[in-house]
């Protein structure tokens, strides 16, 4: 079958597959509205169209609107948006003090100040808000730190060590080319 | 029920001890009933410092052993009748101490006082862990060192760790001279760091010293810059709003003079 119906909530989710064209999803979808009966004690099903991200042309549009107006099987709710895949940020809703030790291995953004005497090892996107002390150790070439207080800080990469870093605005702290990076302000480098 | 505080640190010698005797005598000075059980087995003080050491007779481990009651085992205070030491003993060691037995006495013990207060030992070994795990607060003592700051942080964190988040600050022995010539830390860059409400500033002062060596807590005389500054520390531990103490600056010949 080059297309499929799904049930979702309330909606019925028609999807065409993208090994097919537009034009033969819709002679498909003729075909399956003749042969099926949707309406459920005359009420019309809602139903979304999912082209897999294609955009339908004016033509193909009409005869698509033709289509559900000549088969009175089912409403046009509209077309499934792409949903862009979402990265989950964990949340620390504290401060990190002495003698903690963290190991950061997903993004995360830490709301509270990091004290002296805290070890903590990045493999990934860290955010502070609060003031920063303490020492970093960033374990691979993904990992980053972002923050607008540094006092005294102290970072490990590899071989690399940057000593007493302190800075009153915002810094990223990257790697580039094997190469510990620290730069201030402007959007994170990372994220360009 | 009564409120148990632990007086913690992590590092010694800051004056939990002091702090613990005299916040408990202060309470006691007014009218509330106090006990004051002396966290720090193997190295018990808290009975030198109130005076009390000839009438330790009976200690914890004597009553887990049954030779003892607890009433026979609290000694009241020699001035302060609503006030009461639960004395630690040397010979007692933490394998034999029952953590479940010890929760039942503190339950007990509850019922009959409207504060106890731990004193805990120095150090976040097991004395440490055991004496935090009675209380529901704690009173965290610094001077104004950086050692002190950083192991107070230490502490702190495995207080929250413990479940104990209701925590008020202390900063003991506050030199007003080292502040003025900016030679210890000050007490705003001690808050910045270990981000806790500060309910007591207690200045330096030798007759603190004195007191303890002669075995009389200086807030007995009820007069004094101490007797002051833990006066203010108890009405802020009971939710009072009470200004901080200023210290005045001595005039000397010498201090003006200099240049």
């Amino acid at each position: 079958m080059n297309i499929s119906i799904k049930g979702k909530n309330d909606y019925l989710i028609v999807q065409v597959k993208k090994t097919i064209s537009i034009e033969e999803g819709l002679d498909a979808l003729e075909a399956l509205l003749d042969k099926m009966a949707l309406t459920s004690h005359g009420f019309y099903p809602k139903a979304l169209f999912d082209f897999d991200c294609r955009n339908l042309n004016q033509l193909q549009f009409k005869r698509l609107m033709k289509l559900i107006l000549e088969k009175k099987s089912l409403l046009f709710a509209g077309f499934v948006e792409s949903i862009e895949e979402k990265k989950e940020m964990t949340f620390v809703d504290r401060s990190i003090r002495n003698g903690e030790i963290l190991s950061i291995q997903e993004d995360t953004l830490i709301h509270g100040q990091i004290n002296p005497g805290t070890l903590i090892y990045v493999e990934d996107h860290l955010y502070i808000l609060g003031k920063i002390s303490g020492t970093f150790v960033l374990m691979n070439e993904h990992a980053t730190i972002s923050g607008s207080y540094f006092d005294h800080v102290a970072i490990y990469f590899k071989d690399q060590f940057l000593q007493e870093v302190t800075s009153f605005s915002q810094l990223n702290l990257y790697i580039e080319n094997g190469k510990l990076i620290q730069k201030q302000g402007g959007k994170e480098p990372w994220l360009e | 029920m009564a409120r148990i505080i632990v007086v913690t640190s992590g590092k010694g010698g800051v004056g939990k001890s002091s702090v613990s005797v005299n916040v408990a005598s202060v309470l006691a000075l007014q009218k509330k009933r106090v006990c004051l059980i002396d966290g720090d087995f193997g190295l018990k003080n808290l009975d030198v410092m109130m005076g009390l050491e000839n009438r330790v007779l009976y200690d914890l481990k004597d009553l887990i052993d049954g030779k003892c009651s607890l009433e026979q085992l609290l000694i009241r205070d020699k001035r302060l009748s609503t006030l009461f030491l639960l004395p630690a003993c040397k010979s007692l060691e933490f394998k034999d101490l029952d953590t479940q037995y010890m929760e039942a006495l503190v339950k007990k013990l509850e019922q009959q006082f409207d504060y106890i207060l731990i004193d805990s030992p120095a150090g976040i070994e097991k004395g440490f862990q055991y004496a935090i795990h009675l209380a529901k607060e704690a009173l965290v003592v610094i001077t104004l060192d950086a050692s002190s700051v950083r192991d107070a942080d230490r502490v702190i964190g495995l207080l929250l760790k413990a479940g104990i988040h209701d925590l008020k600050l202390v900063v003991n022995r506050v030199d007003q001279d080292l502040l003025d010539r900016k030679q210890c830390l000050s007490i705003q860059e001690a808050l910045d760091i270990l981000a806790l409400p500060m309910i007591g500033i207690i200045y330096e002062d030798h007759s603190m010293i004195e007191a303890n060596n002669k075995g009389l807590p200086v807030v007995i005389q009820q007069k004094g810059l101490l007797y002051q500054c833990f006066e203010h520390l108890v009405s802020r531990l009971e939710g009072k709003d009470v200004p901080f103490i200023k210290m005045r600056k001595k005039h000397t010949l010498f201090s003006i003079f200099k240049v």
